[in-house]
């Protein structure tokens, strides 16, 4: 297994405030990785630490495999808080600055960029007249120039308009699925992250509570099986007679809300329909993403 | 670091309005002199100098350097090095390219500016009593390039521009004007004379002075070379330790 990140123990403390306390992770070549956790949970800390932004009291980083970080940083880049730019030069200028300290040598990706992130039409208006949403794509544009092979976003879907959001998770995915460029993300718009990453950690109080694929999140949060017919009364019946099962609650909107057996659910239908009663719905239903953090991050501020 | 000073120097020449108060506020001073001295058009350079005295040192030379210096950091503050940092580049790496760029653009462009009126007398009605003229051009390049360089560092260690001012300020203000002749003053008092004599010479009014106005001898040079090289071995290491510890806002 190739490994593009490797945290381990990662502690920061400011003042005697511990803002990440031994954090660990690890992120595989070409996942998207999600940082999940509320305000002042230490996703920025970690993500400015990994950018050499601030410097850990303890702990090691590996990327690519190796500790010779600044020679590692050079294949990443990053997006921490809002991307800094200057106000008064163009989108091009920027990224013309940035192509200098990067060491770019092709000129013309700039334009390519620009175009990619609908950019290209700014002209001769200073980064300071843009909106928030038009210097974040302008971030994003400049992170990108160097051809990373590993991206580090701190929120960078914030303050986008949705048509923007949407922008952003295609093109972040496309990133991932045709240079398999590896992402970290943060980001508060959990539902934006459920379709965006292959993987979440979840952090809360500066500690990883939790580290899962998408699989395991799906199968976490697979919870009940929901079930409506025709005859509300009688299948409740049905389920408790032929099936034996016991664990199950009718929702008000008289839907069967069924909490064993999630994964039988070609048995419950025929037992269902062998019994006369017309199925109207059936599917398994879980947590979203949201619920899900919730309950773990809720679970832990208790 | 090829690419670090190109990409300054990019910054530097793009960022608008201050672009245009970096250049003219030098180029104002070339003009400075030639105002105040009118009348010594056709006297040798001593006289014009003598003439001036020491405003001549202090104004017209030690301000707009400290200015320069200062000016050329507005154009990096909120985050110093923060793109440097993050492409992985070495904190000495980031500080060189600063001083190989701001650093040598101000010092000069100042040193042109204000001694262009001196060099055209000098050219025109000759040095006069003045000796080693081209050595004291020297050193006064050297002084220049000190408060710049000194002034750019001092900023570079402060995480706001306000904050910045204000050091270089007193740097350059009350240590040198303030606790340097205390501390000659006080050697003076033990009868450590030549322990003052030194610590006169390593505040910078006096190493203008020097560079302009008195004899020029060995010790007056190696005061001056000296007196550069240590504070900017000092400022270095305090923006290294700055940079490795990450000071950005």
């Amino acid at each position: 297994m190739e490994y593009v990140m490797e945290l381990e123990g990662l502690t920061k403390t400011f003042r005697k405030k511990t803002a990440v306390d031994n954090f660990s992770l690890k992120i595989e070549k070409g996942h998207i990785c999600g940082l999940i956790g509320p305000n002042g949970a230490g996703k920025t800390t970690i993500m400015r630490m990994m950018a050499a932004l601030s410097e850990p009291d303890s702990g090691e980083m590996r990327f690519f495999g190796s500790t010779e970080l600044d020679k590692a940083r050079g294949r990443m880049s990053f997006i921490i808080e809002e991307p800094y730019m200057e106000r008064s030069m163009t989108a091009r200028e920027n990224m013309q600055y940035v192509r200098y300290i990067r060491g770019v040598a092709d000129d013309s990706r700039i334009d390519m960029l620009l175009d990619f992130v609908g950019l290209k039409d700014t002209g001769k208006k200073n980064v300071g007249k843009f909106s928030l949403g038009m210097r974040q794509r302008l971030g994003i544009a400049m992170s990108l120039l160097a051809k990373p092979e590993f991206m580090v976003l701190d929120e960078p879907i914030n303050g986008l308009d949705p048509e923007g959001i949407i922008d952003v998770r295609n093109m972040l995915l496309k990133l991932a699925e045709e240079e398999k460029i590896t992402i970290l993300i943060s980001s508060h718009i959990l539902k934006e992250l459920s379709e965006l990453c292959t993987d979440y950690a979840i952090v809360n109080h500066g500690k990883l509570i939790e580290e899962l694929s998408r699989e395991e999140l799906l199968a976490k949060t697979k919870t009940f099986i929901g079930l409506r017919t025709n005859d509300i009364g009688r299948t409740c019946t049905v389920l408790e007679d032929n099936l034996g099962i016991r664990s199950y609650k009718v929702s008000p909107e008289n839907e069967i809300m069924i909490f064993e057996r999630l994964e039988e659910l070609e048995q419950i239908s025929s037992t269902v329909t062998q019994n006369d009663l017309i199925i109207t719905k059936l599917n398994v239903e879980g947590e979203s993403l949201e619920d899900y953090y919730i309950g773990k991050v809720g679970d832990q501020n208790e | 670091m090829n690419r670090l000073i190109r990409a300054e120097l990019y910054r530097f020449r793009h960022t608008g309005h201050l672009f245009w108060y970096a250049i003219l506020l030098p180029l104002s001073f070339v003009f400075m002199p030639i105002i105040l001295c009118w009348d010594m058009i056709d006297k040798p350079l001593d006289v014009s100098i003598e003439s001036l005295g020491t405003m001549c040192v202090l104004v017209y030379n030690f301000f707009p350097a400290l200015a320069a210096g200062i000016s050329g950091q507005l154009f990096n503050k909120g985050k110093i090095g923060y793109y440097e940092v993050m492409a992985g580049n070495k904190p000495s790496h980031i500080i060189m390219s600063k001083i190989f760029s701001d650093g040598v653009f101000f010092s000069g462009i100042y040193t042109v500016c204000v001694s262009a009126f001196y060099i055209y007398l000098a050219i025109k009605n000759g040095v006069g009593s003045i000796t080693h003229p081209f050595i004291r051009l020297g050193l006064f390049a050297v002084v220049m390039t000190h408060i710049v360089v000194s002034s750019i560092m001092i900023m570079m260690t402060a995480k706001k521009t306000v904050s910045g001012v204000i050091l270089t300020y007193c740097r350059f203000m009350i240590f040198d004007i303030a606790f340097m002749p205390a501390m000659a003053a006080i050697a003076t008092l033990l009868g450590l004379d030549k322990v003052a004599l030194h610590i006169g010479y390593m505040v910078v009014f006096n190493q203008l002075e020097l560079s302009v106005m008195s004899p020029i001898d060995l010790t007056a040079i190696l005061h001056i070379v000296l007196g550069f090289l240590g504070e900017f071995v000092f400022w270095y290491i305090v923006v290294y330790k700055g940079i490795k510890k990450k000071k950005f806002s």
